[in-house]
Order: structure tokens, then sequence, then C-alpha cells
């Protein structure tokens, strides 16, 4: 027999946006569960959130430049510039002084100002590089912790239950107990985060396997510009385990210079400064990685370099907390270069929503953050969708009765759920061997380069995984206690329905856009391709529709572009 | 070093409370790799050895501090520590077994809870940004990059060898001082440290030795702390007297005389229910009735009074 | 070989025998040891807690003493040990501070200059003697005994400020016993807590973790441990009793200071080492020695 827990708002994920999500509801007198598949405010991606941006909305001039650094460097012109301009506004006026207020410590000298990039005055740390999303998740989850809100860690969300054409709950697998829950509740809010381990290397946490998209897709909901992935050009080569630690290309703590990037002829071909407005610079290392590969003087998954050697490196020692990590490493950041590899990063895309309440197109199923199909990458704007999608689902939540939920769907999610359960069979493959096999195919075939081939033979790869591995898939053990090869096994399906809708959204985009790179098609098209890529599952297959952007404040200036040289 | 080892022998803990009658340790030969961790080593035997390990880790670099283990005898993060060639690797001391090396973290984490680790302002926030320098927060701030991994906590032998529960335990600890030391707190961090028996520390520096993050616990958070008690807790509380008394009998004699010391931390009558083991030691010439070597005291006793007079 | 010699308040008081050994030794292995008498205690981890200011003062006062002679400071206290070299280590990185403490010197007629560096004595014997010259002095080879070397914390952690030997897993001990013909006993306690800081305020908690270092030795089956600490010695052998009851051990375990386990090979009589000044009889480590 499941255990049922009934609430008014589930938030599932906990990072920023869910951490956010369970306060403004708890906030608002709400019965409210937490559902963290890892930990609260230590697995996700918020953690990694290594620099924080000081927006300033005192001016329209400030404004615009904000908004100009959101929707063209960071949302490639597909991100709604009103909600951009909404969610800057929040940083300024809310995210800042709020959390500052909690005891978040942004680094400032000893006369108090704050140590940012020489001269802009844009980038903060707290209380250094690369540790500012810690530091906030930190205080974020005292407070939660602090006002017992509810919260399940360590539990899985499964499937999503819906009724009448609305969201009435979710179900999920407590991985320590291996018990399987049912919530019921009147608005379920998915904020599950923009990355996901969905290829060999990736800056994804270990449990970031595409749950969140999946429950949604699954359900029929609408996901839109899934194929727009970030890639980071600089982090580290090796060791395996230490893939996510990023040599930030971003401006750095108390010096105008940047990191620069080396080929294998130790020639430096990137450094942020070559594009001023551009603060988190990742499309355009790419752009220029990929004529490195070209030559020969760099591969995706090394043999070219990040260095410091050109700066005076007591910055990184005062304000970096890089600089101890790369010692530790062997690295003497004055002298050494660091190899580096791409990793895959944030979907800039996701369940798509309306932005004006983070609902989704279904109703009481809400994707703040990440999980969304909005994102820039920001803290702050995924602490805003949190407290906007809350504050929708508590008007919900008090305006609604619970209708119950389908018991045959409860049955049916419980079943597939157990039936994962299952002893490794003679000659049968465990399911972290299928994990592997997938990151493999998504890493070999739809990397930074794609092109409609390698994304044809990637789709029938997967088709041969889901017919010849999933079905062998065992456990080496049925315990129910701790057992992370049954969540693995959970994830091989979430993983492969989500890699297919990536796959399929990116053979229909015809242009090549910010990370977005299709060698078939090099070009920017401004005029026919300002689109959003909508896919959802449909009875055969999935259905793919284009829906126009509005450009509301900022428009591209050329029409077609080629790809290598546009400046975004 | 493994430089030129071409395999890593691990031995693993296995214990399924579920089924298992007791622990158990498992064998795996893993590949060398240049740089490896100890989290490649698991992952690879995750991955190749068709055993399903359980191990907790998210990041694999030093930020979700969640992947802690014991290897060798000493507790660790597994995505920072380099593989040796050979190792024992365990759960956390100090915590709970879930399944093979996964402890339950819900104790530690209730215990850093009770303390209040949340900034208390009493006085209203004005607006953002505040104004505060470095120089202010020069406490708080070697404190603010720990990730709670809880590896300090598994390292005290306060709770490893005497089980002294009420004691909070360095990872605590860290987390108070850091509020405590924010220049705007006006929590009573005093009495959330005497609840957490920070007196029963016991200075071996094991937490500062075990911080992958090279916080020096014991000085900076622990010793920090005891020193804000010291100050602020009424000269008769029972916790603090020890070390005043200490400081009075420096002052008398220069050094210390421990029989004058005993005498007056425990009391005449407490004093007396050691009488058996004081008999013993005055008879094997451990105890002077009289200190013998107070050459010094004049001077000793006239730089006391200089420091002190500051204040 | 001069120094300046740091005995500490234990080895005048409750660990008298180890001052007599210590001198006994120093003087067979030709070391002249300058006893800084007017020196005072280095402030145990109580004084810092209490008044850091003082901490300082008091002990830049020893560090000055020795500097006037020109000497290095020798210390048989590893508590001791790491209080010395820390205030030494701080003022002569913090210039305010040097001036500060030296304004409150300067009353007694004294003056810090950070010329003096401090040792404990395992760290003479191993850096400044050296294992072979040490072998060369032994005359009574300990074959056959079992020892435990105790090194404790201070004179291993934090490592930053001490730095001679490895923390997690020490050796330089391990091969002064080795020079003296005995066997170092492998034990995981060796350089754990003996829980002495708190024994006058919280015996329970002290005696808990005492009595596991017993167990530990005693399940190596080792023959008696070696203290480089007078504070370690007292929590393991005046206290070995009460100690013993927390973890089943014999309590009857001999423990050594470490100038008498050296002072053994030297072919020093047992009696100048004080080996009958101990609660535990060490009785049968002279038997296994054939003494």
């Amino acid at each position: 027999m499941a255990k049922v827990i009934d609430t008014d708002v589930v938030v599932v994920g906990g990072g920023a946006a869910g951490a956010h999500a369970a306060l403004q509801a708890h906030a608002d007198g709400l019965n409210v569960l937490l559902i963290v598949k890892g930990f609260l405010g230590r697995s996700g991606c918020s953690i990694f959130a290594g620099n924080l941006q000081l927006v300033t909305a005192k001016s329209p001039e400030e404004e615009m430049k904000w908004l100009e650094v959101r929707t063209k460097y960071s949302g490639f012109y597909l991100v709604d510039q009103d909600y951009v301009r909404r969610a800057n506004r929040y940083t300024a006026s809310v995210f800042y002084p709020e959390i500052e207020r909690k005891g978040l410590y942004l680094r400032r000298t000893d006369t108090g100002t704050f140590v940012t990039n020489q001269g802009k005055a844009s980038n903060v740390w707290a209380p250094c590089q690369g540790f500012s999303g810690v530091f906030v998740m930190e205080i974020l989850r005292k407070e939660i912790r602090a006002k017992r809100i509810p919260m399940l860690q360590e539990t899985m969300a499964t499937g999503l239950l819906t009724k009448d054409g609305r969201a009435v709950g979710i179900t999920a697998l407590d991985i320590v107990r291996g018990e399987f829950i049912v919530v019921r509740s009147k608005a379920v809010i998915i904020a599950t985060g923009p990355s996901n381990y969905l290829a060999t290397r990736s800056t994804a946490t270990r449990e970031q396997c595409a749950n969140g998209f999946a429950i949604a897709y699954r359900a029929g909901i609408e996901m839109q510009n899934l194929e727009v992935q970030w890639w980071h050009a600089s982090d580290i080569a090796r060791p395996k385990s230490m893939m996510r630690l990023h040599i930030y290309p971003n401006p750095m703590p108390a010096t105008a210079e940047t990191v620069r990037l080396y080929n294998s002829d130790r020639e430096m071909f990137f450094e942020q400064g070559m594009y001023p407005l551009a603060m988190s610079p990742y499309a355009l290392q790419l752009k220029h990685l990929y004529r490195q590969v070209k030559n020969g003087k760099a591969s995706w998954h090394g043999g070219f370099y990040a260095g410091y050697t050109h700066m005076d490196t007591s910055v990184m020692d005062r304000y970096s907390s890089l600089a101890p990590s790369l010692k530790h490493l062997g690295f003497d950041i004055s002298k050494d270069l660091i190899e580096c590899g791409i990793t895959w990063h944030m979907t800039q895309g996701g369940i798509r929503t309306n932005l004006e309440t983070m609902e989704s197109s279904l109703p009481g199923l809400y994707a703040p953050g990440g999980v969304g199909s909005h994102g820039v990458g920001t803290l702050s704007f995924v602490s805003y969708d949190g407290s906007v999608a809350a504050s929708h689902a508590g008007v919900r939540s008090k305006s609604q009765s619970h209708p119950g939920v389908e018991e045959a769907q409860v049955a049916m999610e419980e079943q597939r759920v157990l039936s994962r359960l299952k002893t490794l069979p003679p000659s049968g493959v465990r399911p972290i061997e299928v994990k592997r096999r997938i990151r493999q195919v998504m890493w070999e075939k739809m990397g930074y380069v794609k092109n409609e081939a390698g994304m044809c033979a990637a789709l029938a790869e997967l088709a041969e995984i889901r017919e010849r591995m999933v079905p062998v898939m065992g456990l080496a053990s049925i315990t129910r206690t701790w057992n992370y090869d049954w969540v693995d096994a959970l994830d091989v399906e979430d993983m492969i329905d989500i890699c297919e809708a990536i796959i399929l959204s990116a053979l229909a985009r015809r242009e090549s856009r910010g990370p977005f790179f299709r060698e078939d098609h090099p070009y920017v098209d401004n005029k026919d391709w300002l689109k959003h890529t909508v896919i959802r599952r449909a009875d055969h297959g999935a259905k793919i529709e284009h829906v126009p952007v509005h450009l509301a404040y900022i428009k591209p200036k050329a029409e077609r572009e080629d790809f290598l040289s546009a400046d975004y | 070093m493994p430089v030129n080892a071409e395999q890593v022998t691990a031995k693993i803990y296995r214990y399924d409370p579920a089924s298992d009658p007791a622990p158990r340790y498992e064998t795996f030969a893993v590949p060398f790799e240049p740089e490896m961790r100890v989290l490649d080593v698991l992952d690879y035997v995750a991955e190749n050895c068709g055993v399903g390990v359980g191990y907790r880790w998210f990041c694999g670099i030093k930020r979700c501090g969640m992947c802690g283990v014991t290897v060798n005898g000493k507790p660790v993060l597994a995505c920072w520590e380099k593989a040796s060639p050979s190792m024992v690797i365990e759960p956390l001391a100090n915590m709970t077994v879930i399944r093979d090396l996964v402890v339950d973290r819900n104790a530690v984490e209730e215990t850093t809870l009770d303390l209040q680790p949340c900034l208390e302002r009493k006085q209203p926030y004005s607006a953002f940004p505040e104004a505060l320098t470095h120089a202010e927060v020069a406490d708080a701030f070697p404190l603010m990059t720990c990730i709670e991994c809880y590896v300090c906590t598994a390292a005290c032998p306060v709770l490893a060898d005497a089980g002294h529960r009420r004691f909070a335990g360095p990872a605590s600890f860290v987390q108070l001082a850091k509020v405590a030391f924010h220049p705007k707190d006006e929590g009573d961090r005093v009495a959330l440290a005497l609840k957490g028996d920070i007196f029963a520390c016991v200075s071996c520096y094991e937490c500062s030795n075990a911080c992958p993050v090279g916080i020096n616990v014991l000085e900076d958070a622990i010793e920090k702390l005891k020193r804000r008690c010291v100050a602020h807790v009424a000269v008769s509380d029972r916790e603090t007297a020890h070390l005043r008394l200490f400081v009075d009998v420096l002052r008398r004699f220069g050094h210390i005389h421990p029989p004058t010391l005993m005498r007056r931390v425990k009391g005449i009558a407490a004093s007396l229910r050691h009488a058996v083991m004081a008999w013993a030691m005055y008879r094997k010439g451990k105890i002077q009735i009289r200190p013998t070597n107070t050459a010094g005291a004049a001077q000793i006793a006239k730089l006391i009074e200089i420091v002190e007079r500051k204040k | 070989m001069k120094l300046a010699y740091y005995p500490g308040c234990s080895a005048k008081s409750t660990c008298a025998e180890l001052g007599v050994s210590m001198a006994a030794v120093a003087k067979r292995m030709g070391i002249d040891l300058v006893e800084l008498e007017v020196a005072a205690c280095t402030g145990a981890r109580q004084l810092r807690v209490v008044d850091e200011e003082l901490f300082l003062t008091l002990n830049a006062r020893t560090l000055a003493l020795a500097e006037d002679m020109g000497l290095d400071v020798v210390t048989v206290c590893a508590t001791c040990c790491l209080n010395l070299i820390e205030v030494n280590e701080r003022l002569r990185r913090e210039d305010s501070l040097r001036n500060t403490i030296n304004r409150h010197l300067s009353a007694i007629g004294l003056r810090y200059r950070g010329t003096a560096n401090v040792r404990h004595f395992l760290w003479v014997l191993l850096r400044d003697i050296g294992e072979g010259a040490l072998a060369r002095m032994i005359v009574r080879p300990l074959r056959g005994l079992r020892v435990a070397p105790y090194y404790g914390c201070h004179i291993l952690r934090p490592q930053g400020s001490l730095g001679f030997d490895d923390p997690d897993s020490p050796t330089s001990f391990n091969a002064l016993i080795r020079v003296l013909g005995a066997k170092p006993v492998a034990y995981p306690g060796q350089n754990r807590c003996c829980g002495f800081h708190v024994l006058m305020t919280k015996d329970e908690v002290a005696t808990k973790i005492s009595g596991r270092r017993l167990m530990e030795a005693e399940q190596a089956r080792a023959d008696c441990i070696v203290t480089t600490c007078p504070l370690c010695h007292t929590s393991l052998d005046p206290y070995q009793s009460d100690a013993a009851r927390t973890s089943g051990a014999s309590g009857m375990l001999p423990i050594l200071h470490l100038p008498q386990f050296l002072g053994l090979g030297l072919g020093l009589d047992p009696q100048e080492l004080k080996l009958d000044k101990h609660v535990v009889s060490t009785g049968p480590v002279l038997q296994k020695i054939a003494l």
C-alpha cells in the first residue's frame, strides 16, 4: 500500500526556485511539501552559481543595459523581454536585500565597497568566486528547516497525477526506504532545474536525469526550445569525477583581466574581454573553440587549456574558491595552464510556461526556474520564478477543492516503479551501464556541433537502447533500502524520453543560434527562425510546432548572420 | 604515492541492515588513472564490478559536501581525496549507516538546527547594500566556505571515543560561530554554545585537520566561541569557572600548581573523591604540597596586571 | 649542542619524573640544557581562551628569555611546544601585534624579536641529532620490547604550524623506536586524543577517550605506551584505573615518558630515570628487557 500525503502545494526540487517556492507558499499560509531527489540546496544546479550579477534598475538606461545583457548574450533573443525586465527588477529590489538581510555576505573591501570586476561593478561574489550559490542555498536551507516546512529528501518524483485536465498530485519513490508515495495536492510546482546529466561530460549533478522534464512530457505538457543546449567550454579535463570544476570565463574579482583559453600550441584564442557586454560568454567561447578543433589544435574533451598566467594570480588566492582546488590538483596557476574539455550544461528550454504565472500548458502544474523554457541561467531569476509560481499556485489552492486522484493512474504508476525493482537477468545489463551508453550517444552525436545525419543516427541508437538494452535491465540487488540501482533504472526511461525529444526539437530548428550550432545550417536566421520550438507528446510520437518570439524592446540588427561571426 | 601503481585495491564496507546480519567487506581491484579520486574508484566499482554499492555524491567538486567516507581510518570527502594504492573505504563515523557507505545525516543536521544557525537581527535591516566592511566580518569570513560535509564531526573523539552526545560537535559549532560572528547578529549565542556543551571540546585539532575546505575549526570557530562564553558568562558559571581559576593560579604562582587548581576547580569534597589516586600520586612524588618553581612569579604577575589593566 | 630548555609545569609537578629523566638523558647525550627557570606556564588550552593577549604576552616573554641567551628552545611537552610555536609564528607575522606585546614586555625589560626557534625533544633527536648518531649512542638495545608510540595531538596538529610529521600517518616516533632496537606496534589511536584538556572538568569524557587509547594499545599487544607529552602521560598513567574501567582495558599498561624510554637504551639506570615513580608499575617493561 502506498503512503498517501495530502497537501495544498507540492514543490519538487531543492534548488533556489524550489526553495523560494516553498518559502513563499509557507508565507502565504499554505500547506506545502517539498520533495527533493537529492538534498535541499546540496544537489542540483543552484550550488554551481559561482558568480552573482549586481543588477541595478535605478534608471531606464541601466534597465536597458541589463535587458540587453540578458536578452542578447544569455537569451539569444529567445527570451521574453518583459519577463527579463520583471526579473531584473526583482533581482535589484527583492533578491539582494532579502538574502543579505538573511546573512549573505557579498565580498567587500576593508572600506566597505564591493569587490567587483574592476571598474565595471557588475559581478559580485559571496563570499568568493565559485561559492556564491552554495552560500545562498545554505541560507535558504536553514530557513526552510528552521520553519519546519515539511520536506522529503532523497525522494524521487516519478509521475504526475492528473484529473479532468488539471494536475492533482505526484507520485514519488522514497529512496531511503524504498517506499512508493502518493502526494495529493491542489497544485504541483516542478522546479527540477535546467541541467541534466545526459551526456558523458555534464555539469549536472548525479541525480539530475531529466526527471522533471520527463514527468511533464509524459503527461502531454508542452515543452519548448529543448534543443537550445548550453555548453561550458572550460571545465577541467580530468579527473573524470571533477569534470564539473569550472574555469569561469566571466569577469573576475578585483581585476580587469579574465581567464584566457589556449589551443594545443599554447596560442591564446579567447578571453571575455573580447566581448565586454557578454558577462557569461559561453556561446562565444564555443565558437572560438570550434575553429581550433577544426584546425586540429583542440578536441572537445581536451587538448586545449585555460590559464591565468598573464595576470597577477594573487586575486585568485584572495577572491576565488578555484585557487585552492587547482592547487590541490597540482596546478601552479601562475605558471601552469589547465587542460579543459567541454561539458553539457543547462538547457535553455524546458517546460513551456505562461511567464506571468509560471503555469504550464496543464492547469495546476507550474514550472519555475531552470526546468522552465525561459532560462537565462541566473540564480536571482529562478528565485523570482519560484516566488511567482507559489503565489499563483496558492491562489489556485485557496480557490479550489481537491478533486481526488484517479486510482487507476496511481496503480499503473506504482506498478511501473515497482517493476523496475528486478534482479539482473543472465546476460542482462545494469541501469548504470544503460545510462552510460545513453550519455555516450548524446556526447558523440548530440555534442556542440550537430548535423542532420548525426542526429538521425542518435535517434536510431536511442531506439536500439530502448529495444535491446532496457528489456534486459536488472539490478545488482533488489533491496529497497537506498538502492541507487533502482533509481538509475527509473532514470533510464526518463533520459531516453527526453533525449529523443531534444533530438527531435534540434532536427526541427534549421538554423544556428547562441549555443545551438547546426553545421548544416551555419547561420543565425532572425527572419524565419526567431521562433520557439514547441514539442509535446502525441499519440504516435511527438508533435512539433514553431511559435514566433515576441520581441518587446530589443531586436537583432541583422536578419541573417554567419553563425560563427555573430557576436552572441 | 600511486604515481606508478597500475591498480588500486579498494576494500569496501558493505552493510544492508534490512538483510545483512553484520557488516562485511568486499575487495575490488580498480585500474589506476592519473589524478584519480576516491570517488572515481567508487564510480568504477559501481559501474563495472556488478555490485550496487551504496555511496552518496552529487557534485564531485567539494560543493555539495555529501560524499564523506572514511578512508584508511580518516574521514574525507571522496571527491577530494586522492586515491591511494590500498584503501579501506568505510562510512563516516558518528552517524548511523543507512546502507553501505550511506549514512543518516539527519541527527547532525538537527543538532545544528538546535543551535539556531540563522542570522538573528534585532535592528531592522536598512537597505541593500548595508554598511559593512570586510574587516568587520573578519571572524565570520573564514567559516563562510563551510559546506557542512560533517567530516569534522566524524573525526571528533568527544563523539567517537567518549560517545558524549550532548556535545554538538564541530560541524554544528562552525554553523553557530558563523552567525555568531556576523556583525549584525544579536542572537544569544553564548547560551547556545553552552547548550551544545562546547567546553567538552578536547582541543585535539582533529576537526581542523579533517576539514576538506581548510577551516581551522578548533581555533576559528570553537575556541572563539569559548572565548565569547568566558567574556559574557557570569563569573559564577560552572562551565567557565575552570578557565578563570586557571588564570588565578597562574597569577599567583606563575605556573600551574595542579593540586591548587584541582582543589579550586573541583572543591574539597570532589577532590576527596579522588583521594585514592591523589595518595598514589603523592607517594610517587607527583604531588607537591607547595609549588617549587615560582622563580618568575613576580615578573609574571606584573605582566598579568599590565595586560589586565589595559582592559 | 646547547638549547634553552622549557620543561613546562607538569615536568616540575605531576610528572616530576619526566624532568629528572630528561636532565639525565641530556647529560648522557652531551646536550647542554639551560633551563628557563623563570618562564611562565604556556597556558595549556585555557589561557588563550580566557585572555588571548595575555597568552601571547607570557609566551613572548618565554621566547624573549631564550632569545637573550641566543638559544633555540626545546620542550618535552607537546601542548607547550604548540603554544610557543604558534605565538612565535603569529608575532613574527603580525607587526602591530608584536609591537603591542613588546610594549608590555618593556615593563620588565624584555623584548621579543622572533629569533629563537622552538622544537619538541623528539624533533631534536631525529632532526638535529639524527638516526645514525643516535644509533651509535645506544648501548642497551631494547630487543623484543613492543612499544606503542603515542604521538597524541599537539606535535602533529595543526599541521601548518608544525609540519614535522604527517598528522594522518606519522612515522618519526616509530623510527626512533626502531633505532632503540624495540618494535613499534601499530594501533589506531597513536595520533588521536588522550582527553587531557577536559580531564579536570569533564573527567567522564576524558577517561572514555583515554580508555579507548589504552584498549587499542593492549589489543596491539604493546608492552607499554611511550608518550611525548606529560599531559598525555597524566591521562594514561595516574588516571589509568579510571580510564581502563571505561573500556575494559587491564589497567596495568606501563606508560613511559620519551626521555625515560630513550634513557633505557642509553644504558641509564631505571632509578636515574625515575621509572619507579609511576602509578602504574613499569616493572613488566624492565622485566622484558631483563633489568
